[in-house]
């Protein structure tokens, strides 16, 4: 069943600094279905999280989105372009449909307010009416999901440990039974354990809420385990789109296959991985050709000759696959 | 005699939180580190890894124990001795922005220590220096580096320039805690090869502290592993033969909790991680006896009372009392 | 092997910056005229002759500004004036600034008792009324030497800036570069000259302009209450004089005696912090773009 839940549609972000505009985010385009989990591998430049602003509408001065619409498909079948609504219409959407999960929990708690007042003041601010012991029940529920014990609830938030915290943080953003949960980087920061039983958590709890989710990382290891399509962005861009298991094993741009390539994992031919040459894009300085060309090997050896108009659309490399190398039969023969 | 050797040393520092409370950063750890040698230090956070490095580059002081360098105790070496022993001992940090002077041109700040030290005789020679230096790292032109201000660095550059910093002048031992964790994923390697070419060409050794087991294993290839909970070091081997064929429990539950991208090489991988509680013990109020035992599935009364000790088996050392039934 | 100095450094990307910025332009103007002022005005202007036939007339063909009690031409005293304010300011804060560091910087680094002494010394410093510790002492001190005079009037200004770069001093303290220089073995004096002095430069030179600023004006208040101990030409004792003994604020022609260096410290003061606003970015490589 796959009806699509969010639908971006060429949406652009610039930065202005110092009368120069950067194009943070270029042109994204993006299907996610309801009830899947999509992956966005981005490094340093990426654009990954500004796009994920840009669709919550978290994109403040010197940013701004420039163009492009962000469809959200309701649960009762409404069609809506998030991009339209004021900042007061779209509070409405947010946390009771779309929620976010940043970073190790950065700022997010209030320091002076105990955990249970962080669930009941957002649970009030979209149903002022809504019933204490209603909430706490819920609030105890969900916890429990996390595995986390209810004397978490009377705890500050300086009291929990940093996996903790992401924990609570997650559980708070399921308070509103949201559609689509957002999280960028839940975790990085965190020791190798607390994230295996983090990711099980929110695999878990995907299946049993039905969630859609969408993973922002810039690690392939963890992603590789939890998502079912994974886009790739470079610069700005996607690059590459599709099920994870053809990104990995048969990837049709050079930057995902170079990504897949270096890192450096406990299992793997250790003589097999390198590094991809170069450095990350600037995006005040791109080339007028393709913007990975200067780190492509293809490039670079003449097979490809890096015209950057023709990597300004997506190509269909397989039939769920889209790829922005425009060489990607020549690549990649096999 | 080894290069590097840490006999007993333990490192207390005063609670923050509680007056009087103390953390007991480092308990008991011996470790040796040969000329050449590359030797991983792995653990979560709070384990003490990292205050491990800064007790090898003398920034903690060890307050049981002793650091020796070349068989000499570092607080009895010579005024000349110790010069040598800064010179000898280097380390790179994580953040490379917060490692260099924002004020001051990357030039300034790398000619800094070769001028005090008369590794070279005046400004000529230590641009000349540091442009080979960094054209044999890979920052060419050099000139375009050494003239920039920190700011105006990628985070991959910088830390090229950390090491770079640490080989100008010829040490024996790089102390490198987390050098990419901060970095670019596709540019790890590169950084991670250019140390190993460092090891193997001017015979440098390198402790490398990361809690990402898969760099670990990248970098110190032929070398040993070292896994820390808690302050206390659980387990030391080869690094092959200990990630085949982990002995202690806590490293095979660290081990099976790392996450595998390639899904063809995921197979065999258990659903559960063989941990009774997923959250670590403070610092501050370590269980008694096994620092492990809270969490781990096969305890029994004596780990719950007895501390183990590092004791060989099988090649290594192992820190556990019922390594032989597991 | 020639490097090519490079525009992101040194002087000329500093001017660069303070030229770029309209306001510490002008004030870096208004400073400069006052410097050549008072470095080649006194060079060129023969001993002022007494002329008690002209005195306290208006401004003329003769005299621009007038004249004083004592037909002396207002607008060269003004000149030979400003070579003292400016170098009683630029004593006052030179000594105070030196005081700071020192005291911040080893009271930042070393902590511990000796940490703890400095600073209940620089408190009691701090909290004692600076005026009137500086009024009691020119009333025990007399000198006409600027240097001196200079010193007397950075003994109450130092407390504050020590204490604000000893803050500065243990914010670096513990930041990995300075950490990485100990590493390397660089010298505790090496540490506190390339690693923490170019970190607070910044902050000292736009303090240096304003203790400058507020020696002036200190001074000026002891001469106008006649407390100075200072004997020499100074735009200070040109306004007690203009006040006290010529009625110039009654509206007497002798105006220009009072308005004239009046004007004059007011135009250095604003010189002194609209120059101080560029000074923050010139000197902070971050804030350049």
């Amino acid at each position: 069943m796959s009806t699509p839940i969010l639908e971006i549609k060429n949406l652009s972000v610039d930065f202005v600094l110092h009368d120069r505009k950067l194009r943070a985010c270029d042109d994204v385009s993006l299907t996610i279905n309801r009830g899947e989990i999509v992956g966005i591998i981005g490094e340093s430049g990426s654009g990954k999280t500004t796009l994920a602003s840009g669709i919550l509408n978290l994109i403040r001065a010197p940013g701004r989105v420039a163009s492009g619409e962000v469809i959200y498909h309701t649960r009762d079948g409404k069609s809506v372009d998030l991009r339209k609504l004021k900042e007061d219409e779209f509070a409405k959407y947010r946390w009771t449909n779309l929620t976010s999960v940043f970073q190790a929990a950065q700022n997010v708690l209030n320091p002076s307010l105990r955990v249970r007042e962080h669930f009941l003041e957002t649970v009030r601010a979209h149903e002022p009416k809504a019933k204490e012991a209603d909430v706490l029940a819920k609030a105890r529920e969900l916890l429990s999901q996390v595995r986390l014990e209810e004397r978490v609830l009377d705890c500050y938030p300086h009291q929990l440990s940093g996996g903790m915290k992401q924990r609570t943080i997650i559980a708070l953003s399921l308070i509103l039974n949201p559609d689509i949960i957002f999280l960028d980087e839940p975790t990085t920061a965190l020791d190798v354990i607390t994230q295996w039983y983090i990711i099980e958590i929110l695999k878990k709890i995907q299946k049993e809420y039905g969630l859609t989710m969408v993973f922002l990382t810039h690690d392939v290891s963890i992603i590789g385990s939890v998502v079912d399509r994974l886009a790739v962005m470079y610069a700005g861009q996607v690059v590459e789109f599709g099920p994870v298991l053809d990104l990995f094993k048969r990837p049709t741009h050079p930057y995902t296959a170079g990504l897949m390539n270096a890192i450096p994992s406990l299992r793997d031919d250790v003589s097999h991985r390198k590094a991809i040459p170069g450095h990350p894009p600037d995006l005040m300085s791109l080339p007028d050709a393709c913007r990975f060309s200067p780190r492509c090997s293809h490039f670079a050896s003449g097979v490809c000759a890096g015209d950057r108009a023709k990597t300004d659309t997506l190509y269909s490399s397989r039939p769920d696959q889209l790829t922005r190398c425009y060489s990607w039969e020549k690549v990649f023969k096999s | 005699m080894s290069l590097m050797e840490l006999k007993d040393v333990s490192v207390r520092f005063d609670a923050e939180q509680r007056k009087g409370a103390k953390v007991r950063a480092l308990v008991g750890l011996n470790l040796q580190i040969d000329a050449g040698e590359i030797v991983a230090v792995v653990g979560e956070s709070g384990c003490g890894k990292t205050t491990l490095g800064k007790v090898l580059v003398d920034i903690y002081q060890p307050t049981e124990g002793k650091a020796l360098y070349k068989g000499k105790d570092l607080r009895s070496l010579t005024r000349e001795e110790y010069r040598q022993y800064r010179l000898g001992v280097q380390m790179i940090h994580q953040d490379s922005y917060a490692a260099l002077n924002p004020n001051r041109t990357i030039f300034q700040s790398l000619s800094m220590p070769l001028l005090q030290h008369k590794l070279v005789k005046n400004k000529n020679e230590a641009w000349d220096l540091l442009s080979e230096l960094f054209d044999e790292i890979g920052l060419n032109p050099a000139q375009l580096f050494l003239e920039k201000y920190p700011h105006q660095l990628s985070g991959g550059q910088r830390q090229r320039i950390l090491l770079a910093r640490a080989l100008s002048v010829k040490p024996s031992l790089i102390v490198a805690d987390e050098p990419v964790s901060m970095v670019d994923v596709s540019l790890r390697i590169s950084l991670l090869d250019l140390m190993a070419r460092a090891n193997k060409k001017y015979g440098i050794s390198f402790v490398y502290i990361t809690h990402d087991l898969g760099t670990a294993r990248y970098i110190a290839q032929h070398g040993r592993i070292a896994v820390m909970y808690l302050g206390r070091m659980v387990e030391l081997n080869q690094i092959q033969a200990a990630l085949d064929q982990p002995a202690h429990p806590y490293f095979h539950a660290l081990i099976a909790a790392v996450p595998e991208a390639d899904p063809t090489l995921r197979g065999g991988k258990i659903a559960q991680l063989p941990l009774k509680s997923f959250d670590m013990p403070s610092v501050i109020n370590a269980p008694p006896g096994c620092k492990f035992h809270p969490r781990c599935p096969y305890a029994n009364e004596r780990c719950a009372t007895e501390e183990p000790k590092l004791r060989e088996f099988r090649g290594g050392l192992v820190a556990c009392h019922l390594v032989e039934t597991i | 092997m020639k490097k090519n100095r490079s525009t992101s450094s040194g002087f000329r990307a500093f001017f660069a910056v303070i030229w770029r910025n309209p306001l510490s332009r002008i004030g870096f103007i208004i400073l400069l005229v006052f410097l050549l002022m008072a470095i080649f005005g006194p060079l060129f202007i023969p001993t002022l002759k007494s002329n008690y036939a002209a005195r306290l007339q208006p401004p003329s063909a003769g005299h621009w500004l007038g004249t004083d009690m004592a037909g002396k031409d207002v607008g060269l005293q003004l000149i030979l004036g400003s070579r003292d304010v400016l170098l009683v300011a630029a004593y006052a804060a030179s000594f105070a600034i030196l005081f700071a560091c020192v005291i911040g910087i080893v009271s930042g680094l070393r902590g511990g008792m000796v940490d703890e002494a400095l600073m209940l010394f620089t408190n009691v410093v701090l909290t004692t009324p600076s005026f009137p510790m500086t009024m009691i002492l020119s009333m025990v001190i007399r000198t006409t030497n600027p240097l001196v005079f200079g010193l007397l009037l950075s003994l109450w200004s130092w407390a504050g800036l020590a204490k604000a770069i000893r803050s500065q001093v243990l914010n670096l303290k513990h930041r990995e570069f300075i950490e990485a220089s100990r590493i390397m073995g660089i010298s505790q004096f090496n540490i506190i000259l390339h690693d923490v002095v170019p970190n607070i430069v910044s902050y000292i030179a736009v303090n240096f302009i304003s203790i400058m600023k507020n020696s002036i004006t200190a001074s000026v208040g002891l001469m106008i209450l006649g407390l100075a101990p200072y004997q020499g030409n100074h735009w200070g004792i040109m306004i007690n004089v203009a006040i006290s003994q010529t009625g110039a604020l009654l509206g007497s022609g002798s105006m220009t005696y009072f308005l004239a260096p009046v004007t004059c410290l007011m135009l250095f003061q604003l010189g002194s912090y609209f120059f101080a606003t560029g000074l923050d970015e010139a000197l902070n490589p971050r804030l350049r773009s």
